[in-house]
């Protein structure tokens, strides 16, 4: 802040100056005389600008707290502002219930002039404070839905509604700020995740910086510092690098950047498959306390079906793109319809030598079906809450199956 | 029933130190086990803990700045421990000791093919010529339940799956006929199904080759399904050995306890999981007492001034805990542990029922 530069600068600043006020004149019929507004509006005029006004004028108005209620009460047009408002609990209608509707759904990855289908036609609704299990194998498309959410993957057909707003295709970019405010994510692999040149306290707080959502200096201290107490890491590690920690500490740094954003919907993709089995219940109580704690909505992630019953209060199973079954977790558990849920369960290894040792593993053979085009599968509610992928013989043969397992409820 | 088995490695008060920034610090801390014939050994323990660094000196395959610091390691009348060049270690690493490591992708070269990593292997150990070679690897390869084999011969790494690497890796080690396998975290990359499939081929070929495997793992499911004894590791020390039976029904040392509690399969929907706290000790300073005792509830005052002997439980079952001895007051074990068998019986009874369905 030289004197020189200031000077010459100065001229300018004037000049906007006097265009706010010219407005403001206009706007009251110039009843107000130029003494009354010097003051604030030089203050607004400048908060509406860019920030490289702020130093011009630093000195003479504190313009810094007047910038940020600016930033907070941006004008929104009627679609962000039920998006924005998608948080009020006083209306409750059927469609409030569902945070993120994914309809008709496409995913596809082009390699060249080779265009393949990863999701076709994927319906899935998930309700709001819910934790949604998402399980499958690997290359089944579990991941890429997640990132479609998270708006990292594009979606090629159908729409994905986030508080029942469009997020998918080309959405303005204030629809997209909005959005990265309330999604996170929480990535699989702790070490690759977080940059390795950036100490803790700028990885934590990247969020808060990027979208204004503090104070002042010390208000983003302060809520970094809480955060970290808050998964159990000491504040004094906040100056040192991620190669310092570990796999469990990194994802729980993980999991503070993502939740210091206050998010409303939280994409975890696989947060324990890379960690140690001692370090994994640390995490899952961290994820499981802080969705109560917030009432956050979850869409959990894995391939180990024991991990995500503990966790998760509806699971949807995932097999080459298309959901096969649909239940709540407990249910799923209890009778599991579709083939391929019952080879995942055959495959979950229980830790007890004589129970792990008769077990047999069913294997699935996609090929059993036998689907004709005429009576193409599709997801079918069997019992309430309960859905199976099925053509009409097998949907009897599950309604069978289940009355025979003491189902209906 | 331990007197008859006869011993294949024997590990004698063996410790291996690491040279970093011109210190030297003890990463495996004066273990001893034997490892039967034909059995399968499952090293357990968080990653750390020396599992790895343990099986690697039985190869000669420690870091440039590794080094045996002292004990035994005695294999069919060679002490392993002894051996430095690496012409000593060509007749026993691979051939006699093989090793399947965790991540398939990088144990394969990516430039040569599937077909020609099998058949460099047998040309080289056994001397066989190119045609034969491909043959033998063709069969292999069949062994291994690789689909379509002949086709598949000439296919490179990136082709194949995670869970098909890894049987093209088992393959490789099994063209050796070793007498010792090491499966190095063999299947923590893989998905819940497919390990379930490499878990089942390891043990088939077992049965068919009569090998000896060293399993090392830190998933306590894994290691119910293939293991007959159990050495869980702590801080580059053994702290229960015992056979699986022993060490999942009747665990005696804390560390083992706090291991089985933390399993995600024993969570129900109305009590957070259980979990060790804290982090394992650093070896950086000197460990002085029981390693475990700062994350230990049932420690006592002794664990933090004096390492804990071996105390003899049973024939079989050993554990270096203060608990186990006669002036140690009688503690009760978690809840949790009590209820194992109970609990995993609830936990199994719903695929037990799947399974009876699919038989009709």
């Amino acid at each position: 802040m030289s004197k020189p530069i200031r000077k010459s600068l100065n001229p300018h600043s004037m000049e906007d100056v006097t265009a706010a006020n010219s407005k403001y004149d206009t706007d009251n019929n110039g009843s107000v005389s130029q003494e009354e507004i010097s003051s604030t509006n030089i203050q607004e005029s400048v908060a509406g600008a860019d920030g490289s006004y702020d130093e011009i004028l630093g000195e003479q108005v504190n313009s810094k707290p007047a910038k940020k209620v600016k930033r907070h009460h941006l004008e929104l047009d009627p679609a962000e502002d039920e998006f924005e408002h998608g948080r009020d609990l006083t209306r409750n209608t059927e469609a409030d219930k569902i945070v993120v509707r994914m309809r008709d759904v496409r995913i596809s990855f082009k390699i060249g002039s080779l265009e393949r289908v990863i999701i076709n036609h994927l319906n899935l609704d998930i309700r709001r404070g819910e934790i949604l299990g998402l399980v499958g194998e690997s290359g089944s498309g579990k991941t890429t839905i997640g990132r479609a959410i998270m708006r990292i993957n594009k979606v090629s057909g159908g729409e994905i509604l986030y508080n029942n707003v469009r997020i998918s295709g080309k959405i303005s970019k204030k629809r997209e700020r909005l959005l990265k405010t309330k999604v996170q994510m929480i990535f699989q692999d702790p070490g690759d995740s977080l940059n390795d040149r950036a100490n803790i306290d700028y990885i934590v707080s990247e969020g808060l910086r990027a979208y204004h959502l503090y104070t002042d200096e010390q208000d983003r201290i302060n809520k970094v510092t809480e955060m970290m107490q808050r998964v159990g890491l000491r504040p004094e590690y906040l100056f040192r690098y991620p190669h310092e920690f570990s796999g469990g500490q990194r994802q729980r740094i993980g999991i503070a950047r993502c939740m210091i954003m206050n998010p409303e919907f939280i994409v975890a993709d696989e947060p324990i498959s890379a960690l140690d089995v001692s370090i994994r219940a640390q995490v899952l109580n961290l994820i499981k306390e802080f969705k109560q704690e917030r009432n956050m909505t979850v869409l959990f992630i894995a391939h180990d079906l024991s991990v995500v019953k503990y966790i998760s209060d509806r699971i949807a199973v995932i097999y080459a793109g298309k959901i096969v079954e649909l239940a709540p977790a407990l249910r799923l558990f209890e009778a599991p319809l579709h083939p391929y849920t019952k080879s995942l369960l055959t495959a979950v290894p229980i830790p007890d030598p004589k129970i792990e040792r008769k077990k047999k593993i069913i294997t699935y053979n996609p090929g059993m079906h036998h689907y004709v085009l005429s009576d193409a599968p599709e997801l079918k509610e069997i019992e309430p809450e309960h859905f199976v992928r099925c053509n009409t013989p097998e949907f009897e043969q599950y309604k069978i199956e289940l009355k025979r397992l003491g189902g209906e409820e | 029933m331990s007197d008859e088995k006869e011993v294949v490695i024997d590990v004698k008060n063996l410790s291996v130190g690491f040279v970093v920034r011109g210190k030297t610090t003890n990463v495996i801390r004066n273990i001893s086990f034997p490892v039967y014939r034909g059995e399968t050994l499952a090293i357990v323990g968080e990653s750390g803990s020396g599992k790895s660094v343990t099986t690697k000196t039985f190869t000669g395959m420690l870091d440039a700045n590794g080094f045996i610091s002292g004990g035994q390691i005695i294999f069919s009348g060679l002490d392993l421990a002894k051996f430095k060049t690496n012409d000593d270690w060509l007749q026993i690493r691979g051939k006699r000791i093989a090793t399947i490591f965790q991540d398939p992708m990088t144990s394969l070269n990516p430039l040569l093919t599937i077909g020609y990593q099998i058949s460099e292997v047998l040309m080289l150990h056994h001397g066989l010529k190119k045609d034969e070679a491909k043959k033998e690897a063709i069969d292999l390869l069949k062994k291994v339940k690789i689909p379509n084999a002949e086709e598949r011969y000439n296919d490179y790494p990136f082709q194949y799956s995670g869970g098909m690497r890894q049987r093209v890796v088992i393959a490789i080690a099994l063209a050796c006929r070793p007498e010792v396998l090491i499966c190095d975290e063999p299947t923590t990359a893989l998905d819940v199904t497919v390990q379930a499939q490499i878990i089942a081929l390891i043990k088939e070929l077992q049965e068919e080759y009569k090998w000896t495997t060293i399993f090392i793992t830190h998933d306590l499911g894994v290691v119910a399904n293939v293991a007959d004894r159990i050495a869980v590791m702590y801080a580059g020390q053994i702290v229960e050995y015992g056979t699986v039976e022993d060490v999942f029904y009747h665990p005696e040392h804390p560390y083992t306890w706090a291991l089985l509690c933390s399993l995600p399969q024993l969570g129900t929907k109305e009590e957070p999981l259980s979990y060790i706290v804290g982090n394992p000790p650093s070896f950086a300073s000197e460990i002085i007492g029981d390693a475990f005792a700062p994350r230990n509830e049932y420690a006592m005052n002794i664990d933090f001034v004096m390492e804990p002997p071996i105390f003899k439980v049973s024939e079989t079952h050993w554990a270096k805990t203060w608990l186990l001895s006669p002036m140690a007051p009688k503690v009760k074990k978690p809840k949790l542990i009590e209820e194992l068998h109970q609990r995993m019986k609830i936990a199994a009874q719903e695929l037990k029922r799947q399974e009876g369905d699919l038989d009709e």
